[in-house]
């Protein structure tokens, strides 16, 4: 699933800054995704992942297993996430929805499922969404979902189900006459 | 159960559309600046809870730091305003054994010695006490935590202890005064810190693991100048 080079992983955690920028190089796409899906938001996403390169590189010398180091950095993506989502909720900014950018040749049902799963993520909590991007997006198993996010098992499976079923609902609510013409 | 399965398939699908083909540079860019002035932290606290502090709770903090401070400068064991080559001042410091015979490379190898038995031993504590900070964890899991970090706290003096009996060349005796200072001050406060748990002041225990940062960099300038493996 990631591939990060576990060797510049343990010498990272012996301070080479080199095999840490190795390491950095393999995941940041992975977290800006991860972070970009949960927040909805480029800008927020992208503070998330530079403080969570930051945080790693800070404590890495704490991380006992290499092989642990993927689980470990995206339970650090997930603090940094819940941080940045927190500021936005002090500063009451407004958070910038995010369009599908390849879905101008689709045809109109696919947009139209693609703008309801849009609205309808979109009305989720955070912490629904995180579920649904770590179970859904990046694979994870429950209990890993669990452990990444830092609640117990069964809180992760009631998110993941109260997440689907207000997808479900929000599909089936909108599942009426589409808009006819979106004017700017 | 399809239908539901049919959903996630729906949801999983659209989120790998959703998802940003790759991050900007400017990422990566902004994390190496940050992260070159940043050093690795020791034997301190890896995980750190954001937590609501008010300002009433944040001037308790900021008293509590100081007098941690004053009371370790009373002891004439702070260091933290003295970089690499500083001199010691007077009074209670620790004094490294000076020895001419003694080579840099000496020193060095009976140093790395000390630090990877020690590093081995201690490093896989760390990741026990993520939570330590948090409010959440229960009262049970913090008692271990606290545990832990005392046995760290604990081994890390014994360490020092070890240190202090490396004959040292006569050019690095200063030095390595002042880096036995540092990670001594860096005990002290972890033991203070200790203390803040076992009374349930979590928000001044982190304050106080975070004022170790300084001397942390502090000692791996010493080790950067001297090519040294790190200590735990």
């Amino acid at each position: 699933m990631t591939g990060t080079d576990l060797d510049a992983v343990a010498r990272a955690r012996e301070g080479d800054r080199e095999a840490f920028d190795r390491v950095a190089m393999q995941v940041v796409d992975r977290l800006y995704r991860i972070a970009r899906l949960i927040l909805r938001d480029t800008e927020l996403a992208e503070d998330a992942v530079q403080e969570t390169l930051v945080r790693a590189w800070r404590d890495l010398r704490a991380l006992r297993d290499p092989a642990r180091f993927d689980a470990w950095i995206h339970r650090l993506l997930m603090r940094a996430v819940t941080d940045e989502f927190r500021q936005v909720q002090r500063q009451r900014a407004v958070v910038t929805v995010l369009r599908p950018e390849a879905s101008m040749r689709d045809d109109s049902e696919a947009i139209a499922v693609r703008e309801q799963l849009e609205r309808g993520f979109q009305r989720l909590t955070m912490e629904h969404r995180t579920v649904l991007v770590l179970r859904l997006y990046l694979g994870l198993s429950l209990e890993e979902t669990a452990v990444t996010i830092g609640i117990p098992v069964g809180t992760a499976k009631s998110r993941l189900h109260y997440a689907t079923e207000a997808m479900r609902d929000a599909l089936a609510a909108d599942a009426r006459p589409p808009l006819q013409e979106v004017t700017a | 159960m399809n239908a539901g399965r049919d959903v996630e398939r729906l949801i999983a699908g659209w989120l790998d559309e959703e998802a940003a083909p790759r991050a900007p540079d400017r990422i990566l860019d902004t994390a190496r600046r940050s992260i070159h002035r940043t050093g690795q932290r020791r034997i301190v606290v890896a995980w750190r809870e954001p937590m609501y502090m008010s300002p009433l709770r944040l001037a308790g903090i900021a008293a509590a730091f100081t007098v941690a401070m004053v009371g370790a400068a009373w002891f004439g064991r702070m260091t933290a305003s003295s970089g690499v080559g500083g001199t010691p001042t007077e009074s209670a410091r620790p004094s490294a054994v000076a020895s001419a015979e003694i080579t840099i490379k000496d020193f060095r190898a009976a140093r790395n010695e000390i630090c990877a038995r020690y590093a081995a031993e201690l490093n896989p504590l760390k990741p026990q006490l993520d939570g330590i900070y948090d409010a959440a964890t229960s009262a049970t899991d913090r008692a271990a935590m606290i545990s832990t970090l005392r046995r760290i706290a604990d081994r890390a003096d014994a360490m020092i202890g070890e240190l202090q009996t490396v004959p040292v060349p006569g050019a690095v005796v200063a030095d390595q005064t002042a880096n036995i200072s540092r990670l001594q001050d860096t005990t002290s406060l972890i033991r203070q810190e200790l203390t803040r748990l076992a009374a349930g002041e979590l928000a001044e225990a982190q304050a106080l693991d975070l004022a170790t940062d300084p001397l942390s960099r502090q000692v791996e300038a010493f080790e950067n100048k001297y090519g040294l493996a790190a200590c735990p």
